[in-house]
């Protein structure tokens, strides 16, 4: 039976925590769940993944100050190209050359609804 | 109370959230991950870890699933000891761990058995020495007394070097022995060596100066280092003052021992060792030899006395009052 509060549901059947507002305390085990991206990154989806199998125009959705999320991406052995939106802006203004690396986890922070500034750091094995 | 959902417990009685499947429009303000110090394992169940390492670690890691992350809060100390990771673990390039004390070490695991981790180091290492330049024998007991009526009781002190290359240390043990009251370790205490020197010899001395056993009035025996299980000196061991002899490795040690046991044959009366340790070099000395240089670390006997080791056995009966201890005259300079 799901929790609720004045109402609200506040744990569902399902063991999903909803529409709870300023947290506190300590947390262990608690880690995020991965979303498979197709083209979309849901910036309110903590952790995101990404194996390329052709170049890829992605889009960032949801964007409110302070949200962050990362993406796994992996542009594969044929080394294909992602390509982001003009709202994602990049450390120094310069985005990566996706190609000098196969492996990159991609932090994206909402600087407010508009704007993301990222971060990326490369893998080559 | 818990709060249980379908019977699955969500909240437990200490307010811990437990088998939370998703959060949907859930903020957080005051909400961080709890540290948890380890000694060798990545543990993808405990987010923030801490570590400030006490020797060379090699670490593993345990409970990984995609897209779980954790921190290591990560000191290397002034000894610079070095972290080595498993081969699952990549690094974007090694980080040179000597470059710098304090890390902060983030990993994601990008499946459930490949690990990508970035490091980011803080502060230059201390200017810690090469090696640790002294070690600290206080509270090593070397007045030593024993006595027995039946049978030669036995007072004797031992200081040991080991060498620990898993840890870059020498390990120093100094302890004393009664007949009476067995074996009591006094000090355990290391020195440290930088990982960074290569080519390594370890060798460890004594500089005693005058030193000596007697076997006191009558005894003929007393001294016969072929009566004993070691000493009376440690020349009676193949340790000649002021010669360095190499330190062994653990489980083994190097050792300097001196012992007084009154022989029974000779009768009632009291054994002496002594030791003055009045040279002008330190008492003990380890010296390290290296690809950087030589290195010495001294330790020093903390008894004051003329005879800084100082070491009677009696056999008499009860009551028997122990001989004052000799002045050996003869050996000062």
């Amino acid at each position: 039976m799901a929790i609720k509060v004045q109402t609200q549901t506040k744990i569902t059947d399902a063991r999903t925590f909803q529409d709870l507002s300023t947290w506190s305390g300590t947390y262990g085990n608690f880690q995020p769940n991965v979303t498979a991206v197709n083209t979309d990154i849901d910036i309110r989806n903590a952790m995101n993944s990404k194996t390329l199998s052709a170049n890829v125009t992605f889009t960032v959705s949801n964007l409110a100050a302070g949200r962050t999320s990362l993406l796994l991406m992996d542009i594969s052995a044929n080394g294909y190209t992602p390509t982001f939106p003009s709202s994602v802006k990049w450390v120094e203004d310069t985005e990566p050359t996706w190609t000098n690396a196969r492996y990159w986890m991609v932090g994206l922070t909402a600087w407010d609804g508009s704007t993301v500034r990222a971060t990326a750091t490369a893998w080559g094995s | 109370m818990a709060v249980k959902v379908n019977n699955v417990e969500v909240i437990s009685d200490a307010r811990a959230l437990n088998n939370v499947f998703n959060t949907d429009n859930c903020s957080y303000r005051d909400w961080h991950p709890a540290p948890t110090t380890i000694t060798t394992v990545i543990n993808f169940a405990t987010p923030m870890m801490v570590l400030d390492m006490t020797g060379n670690v090699t670490f593993t890691t345990s409970n990984k699933a995609t897209g779980a992350s954790a921190v290591l809060i990560l000191d290397t100390t002034a000894s610079n000891h070095v972290p080595t990771f498993p081969s699952e673990v990549k690094f974007p390039s090694t980080p040179s761990w000597a470059s710098n004390r304090y890390w902060t070490i983030s990993f994601v695991c990008w499946d459930n058995s490949t690990v990508r981790a970035t490091a980011i180091g803080f502060d230059d290492p201390a200017t810690a020495p090469l090696v640790d330049p002294s070690f600290d024998l206080t509270g090593w007991d070397t007045n030593v007394s024993d006595s027995n009526a039946n049978f030669g009781p036995i007072a004797s002190c031992s200081i040991f070097f080991s060498h620990e290359p898993s840890n870059n240390r020498i390990k120093v043990t100094a302890q004393h022995t009664t007949g009476s009251f067995g074996t009591i370790v006094d000090v355990t205490t290391y020195v440290n060596y930088s990982a960074s020197l290569t080519s390594t010899t370890f060798t460890a001395r004594y500089n005693a100066g005058n030193q000596s056993c007697f076997a006191g009035a009558g005894g003929t025996q007393s001294c016969n280092s072929g009566n004993l299980s070691f000493g009376p000196l440690p020349s009676d061991d193949g340790f000649v003052d002021g010669t360095y002899y190499s330190i062994n490795q653990t489980p083994g040690s190097t050792g300097f021992r001196w012992q007084a046991q009154r022989n029974t044959n000779d009768g009632q009366g009291t054994a002496f060792v002594t030791a003055a340790f009045n040279t002008s070099d330190p008492d003990f000395q380890i010296k390290v030899t290296s690809d950087q240089g030589t290195f010495y670390s001294s330790g020093t006997v903390p008894s004051a006395a003329d005879f800084a080791i100082n070491l009677n056995s009696t056999y008499g009966i009860a009551g028997f009052t122990p001989q004052a201890t000799p002045h050996f005259t003869e050996l000062e300079t």
